[in-house]
């Protein structure tokens, strides 16, 4: 009986039912050359597995851990209810600003000019008496800076 | 496209509460998923030609099923249905790349060096190289069978093909890897 490779691979591979295996057993004891067949599917399926078997050992990266955790944060409830995303891909982009985001932006660059403003009015001992009423009630200048007023609106609501 | 990617984001925390309800916790899901792992890993490098790659696709395969977790049968074997995913996540991967005309990775995209030790990477170095001249469908079949360890039924499950088909697939790339290695062999003697 000739056996075809796929049915020797499926021997190797301990595929085959009970009386299959028992032919392909008598017919190798009678065949080195079979049995040599057999060997390099054994060989080679060992070779695959002892390759990659190494991945199994090493440690699981911990972007992945959290991936697969997605639904159970470590810190949620017990029911788990609270879904954490992981950070990178899965996560939404933010939405585009709008009017919102941008008047927030303005007015913290505004403030942070008036700030700047208010620092260089010290420095320069030019700002106004209310100012230093407010922040720097200690100072006492003559000198009063028209330029600086709507500055000092905002630097005494900061103070 | 951030509207839908946030209506993805509602629909995966809808049906992870949907699941918990229907039979385990997500806290349960989310540990098989995770004890999962390093299996996962190990698919994905026989597919891959190298850790990170093989990572990333790792991280897709667990996005995808943790959204599409309503399309886990119950009684389903989770195993082979993440297998399934990421041969899937790893196809369309694939395609992409052919769409883009990246044939293949750049040849300095090999092992990184700091993984393991520098002779035990040799002999999965030649192993990877050999498995990534296979055609994708003989790759599927050899990394099922002869890494994973999956019975001929199991694999043909999650390539979703019949049992012959895999036997013939399987057949067909031990043949040619058989022939990549011996030839690899023999390069190292020459």
């Amino acid at each position: 009986v000739k056996y075809d490779d796929e049915t020797l691979m499926a021997y190797a591979d301990g595929e085959l039912d009970a009386a299959q295996r028992a032919q392909i057993d008598a017919a190798i004891a009678q065949d080195p050359g079979l049995a040599l067949r057999v060997q390099e599917h054994r060989a080679l399926r060992a070779r695959m597995t002892g390759a990659f078997s190494r991945v199994l050992d090493q440690p699981v990266p911990d972007r992945l851990e959290v991936a697969a955790r997605v639904g159970t944060p470590a810190d949620a409830p017990a029911r788990g209810n609270v879904i954490k995303f992981p950070a990178r891909s899965a996560r939404a982009p933010s939405p585009p600003w709008r009017a919102r985001e941008w008047i927030a932006m303005a007015a913290s660059l505004l403030l942070g000019v008036l700030c700047h403003g208010a620092c260089s009015c010290r420095q320069t001992q030019r700002s106004s008496r209310r100012a230093r009423a407010v922040c720097w009630p200690e100072a006492s200048s003559p000198a009063h800076s028209r330029a600086s007023s709507p500055a000092n609106k905002a630097v005494k609501s900061e103070c | 496209m951030n509207t839908r990617i946030r209506t993805e984001e509602n629909l995966l925390a809808r049906r992870i509460i949907e699941h918990e309800t229907m039979s385990d916790t997500s806290e349960e899901i989310g540990e098989r998923i995770a004890s999962l792992l390093p299996r996962l890993r190990r698919f994905a490098r026989s597919l891959s030609r190298n850790q990170h790659d093989a990572d990333d696709l790792v991280q897709t395969a667990v996005e995808r099923a943790w959204r599409h977790l309503d399309q886990l049968r119950p009684g389903a074997k989770l195993a082979s249905w993440m297998f399934g995913i990421m041969k899937n996540a790893w196809l369309d991967n694939l395609r992409t790349r052919r769409r883009r005309g990246e044939v293949a990775l750049p040849e300095d995209s090999g092992e990184h060096p700091a993984v393991s030790h520098v002779d035990t990477e040799a002999g999965l170095w030649a192993v990877s190289e050999a498995m990534n001249k296979l055609p994708e469908e003989q790759r599927l079949a050899v990394a099922l069978v002869l890494v994973e360890g999956m019975s001929y039924k199991e694999a043909a499950g999650v390539l979703e093909i019949p049992m012959g088909t895999l036997t013939s697939r399987l057949a067909r790339g031990r043949t040619a890897l058989a022939a990549e290695l011996a030839d690899e062999a023999r390069g190292d003697i020459a």
